[in-house]
């Protein structure tokens, strides 16, 4: 057998054992360490798994994994994404469909805490669709709002998302966390601007809120200061070069550890509960680098990734027309497969490729991320809708679904203006101290 | 493993994972401390703390080993759902049987060779670059970890082979 069929029948075996659901992590794991026990030999494979799983544990830029996780989960216990949102209200409520837009500036800003779109949505959704249920929001824009919005969560730093993107392709973390500030704001205006398109088309879809007097306006900002105090610092030290990002995200968890205990916010109860989620999904994560990481060895000697990027420089399709069959790929993964999963099975075929056209590597971070983005908001596997029906009591699938349609279309366009002006992405992490 | 919740989430196997837990949370708030202290010190008092990196990462291995088994048992770890319907109630028994036994075997593998890395680690002496802090330990751990998971395996597997198993 030669090592490329052997790579073909790897990733064939891969997407069965997925199918017949084995976890993504183990899937990878098993025929990366069985594929290279039939090419290489037990005792390699065997050396393999070992060095590899040590060096996915034991990797010194994983640490922001667990420390942001900590800082999402802990903001999320001490109710600061409550003071968020109120914010957000007090300053945008009073426009149409200004419930929702507070709602999505509620997630961009709980997302500069939380790596994950799940844990955006789901805290963000507590909090305002109840709010948006009483001032008689449709169901379709307030739920597409938040299952929206809390796509930002993985593209706004920091994020899970760019952390495995950084480790599979050794880019800077830290620069990817950078170049994800402005798309992510772009992404949040394109999504507010949404709002108010379809709430001027149906009033009554979206109302508007009371106002709120300038001075109250400023107080209730100032509630959420001390969190938002957090984000600057933690993000802005990384821009300015103070802190590397595992320092960044050590002191945000700080922080918002104090913050929360010196305010009486957390009981030993939530505290408990807090600490478990982080534990728990530090572990996912982590099993799915140290999947990754026995995969790649394999398909390395398959030569897999090389072979397919000369097969797709053999199409003549050129740079863009390659990067958009990428792109169109993505979309039909991730009808099936959640984001991370999707990032780490793909990033080392597809990253050579990228950079082999020219692409810059941070740019095509920041693409992927949204391309996978919007594969948790369009059926049938939108984990990030089927999140927000389960918070939003008694809304039907295909009422998120269809409420979260225009946003799809403001989330093509976003990605659109990202491929037709790359410096909306790279201008920041280019204009770093490092 | 969604669905092996309500199963394997009870019995003395789930106490262990959880208790585990305790050693993993311990890890996670030294190292929110060793971090942050750690800044203050450089930035602060301009006194930087000497291998501090070595003293994190070596608490990450144990952080992610003591959480590795418990997210196991909770079925934390993601996987593809949407073909569940299509496989029918044998297909996700044969898939969710499968899936325990290759995983179980390579995480078996794996426990054997950090087993024997640790013992080396400790006849040679082998210790990290900044503090010389001994490395078998950590290997230890990596093999106590998935050894633990092994054993999730094998009580999910009794449960689904005596169809008292998880579905999701």
């Amino acid at each position: 057998m030669t090592p490329t069929l052997a790579g073909v029948i790897g990733i064939a075996v891969l997407f069965v054992l997925m199918i017949l659901r084995t976890p993504v992590a183990f899937a990878m794991l098993l025929v990366g360490f069985f594929g290279y026990w039939g090419l290489e030999g037990f005792r390699s494979a065997g050396a393999v798994l070992l060095t590899e799983s040590y060096s996915a544990v034991s990797a010194y830029s994983l640490i922001v994994v667990p420390m942001f996780i900590l800082l999402g989960n802990i903001s999320s216990a001490a109710g600061y994404s409550r003071g968020l949102y109120d914010a957000a209200f007090a300053w945008v409520g009073r426009f149409r469909g200004g419930l929702a837009s507070a709602s999505v500036l509620g997630c961009a800003a709980f997302s500069a805490v939380s790596g994950s779109s799940v844990a955006t949505a789901v805290t963000l959704g507590r909090v305002a669709l109840p709010e948006m249920k009483r001032l008689g929001y449709s169901d379709g824009l307030a739920t597409g709002a938040i299952a929206a919005g809390g796509t930002l969560g993985f593209l706004i730093p920091p994020s899970t998302g760019f952390v495995l993107y950084a480790i599979l392709t050794e880019e800077s973390i830290g620069r990817l966390f950078m170049a994800g500030i402005v798309p992510g704001l772009l992404l949040m205006g394109l999504f507010m601007a949404t709002i108010w398109l379809v709430a001027t088309l149906d009033p009554a879809a979206g109302p508007r809120g009371a106002v709120v007097p300038l001075a109250e306006r400023f107080r209730i900002l100032g509630r959420a200061a001390p969190l938002i105090g957090v984000i600057v610092l933690s993000i802005g030290g990384i821009y300015v070069g103070v802190f590397t990002p595992v320092e960044a995200s050590g002191i945000g968890a700080g922080l918002v550890l104090i913050l929360a205990l010196a305010q009486r916010r957390l009981t030993f109860g939530t505290l408990k509960a807090a600490m478990r989620d982080t534990l728990q999904t530090s572990a996912m994560l982590y099993m799915i680098v140290i999947g990754a990481n026995v995969l790649n060895p394999f398909l390395a000697v398959t030569h897999i990734p090389a072979t397919l990027g000369e097969g797709l420089e053999q199409l003549g399709l050129g740079a863009h027309g390659t990067l958009l069959v990428i792109l169109l790929g993505y979309v039909v993964l991730g009808m099936f497969m959640d984001g991370l999963s999707m990032l780490v099975i793909t990033i080392p075929v597809v990253f050579p490729v990228i950079t082999g056209f020219g692409f810059d590597p941070i740019w095509f971070g920041v693409v992927a991320v949204i391309v996978i983005e919007m594969g948790m908001i369009t059926p049938p596997v939108g984990l990030n809708v089927f999140v927000v029906r389960g918070v939003a009591e008694g809304v039907s699938l295909t009422t998120v679904f269809r409420g979260v349609f225009p946003f799809l279309l403001a989330m093509i366009a976003g990605l659109g203006l990202i491929i037709l002006f790359p410096a909306l992405a790279t201008a920041i992490p280019d204009s770093m101290f490092d | 493993m969604a669905g092996a919740r309500q199963t394997a989430g009870a019995g003395p196997l789930a106490r262990a994972t959880l208790a585990l837990t305790w050693v993993g949370a311990l890890c996670l708030l030294g190292m929110v401390a060793l971090i942050f202290v750690g800044v203050l010190m450089r930035y602060a008092l301009d006194k930087p703390i000497l291998g501090l990196n070595e003293i994190v990462q070596l608490a990450a291995v144990a952080l992610v080993m003591s959480a590795l088994p418990y997210c196991t048992a909770r079925g934390g770890h993601v996987g593809v759902d949407v073909f569940d319907r299509m496989l029918g109630r044998r297909g996700r028994l044969a898939g969710d049987v499968l899936s325990r036994v290759l995983s179980g075997y390579v995480l078996s593998v794996l426990t054997w060779r950090a087993v024997l890395k640790s013992l080396d680690a400790l006849e040679y002496g082998d210790a990290t670059n900044m503090l010389g802090l001994p490395i078998w330990p950590f290997h230890a751990i990596l093999a106590a970890g998935c050894a633990l998971c092994v054993l999730v395996f094998a009580a999910e597997l009794v449960l689904l082979l005596t169809g008292r198993g998880p579905d999701r």
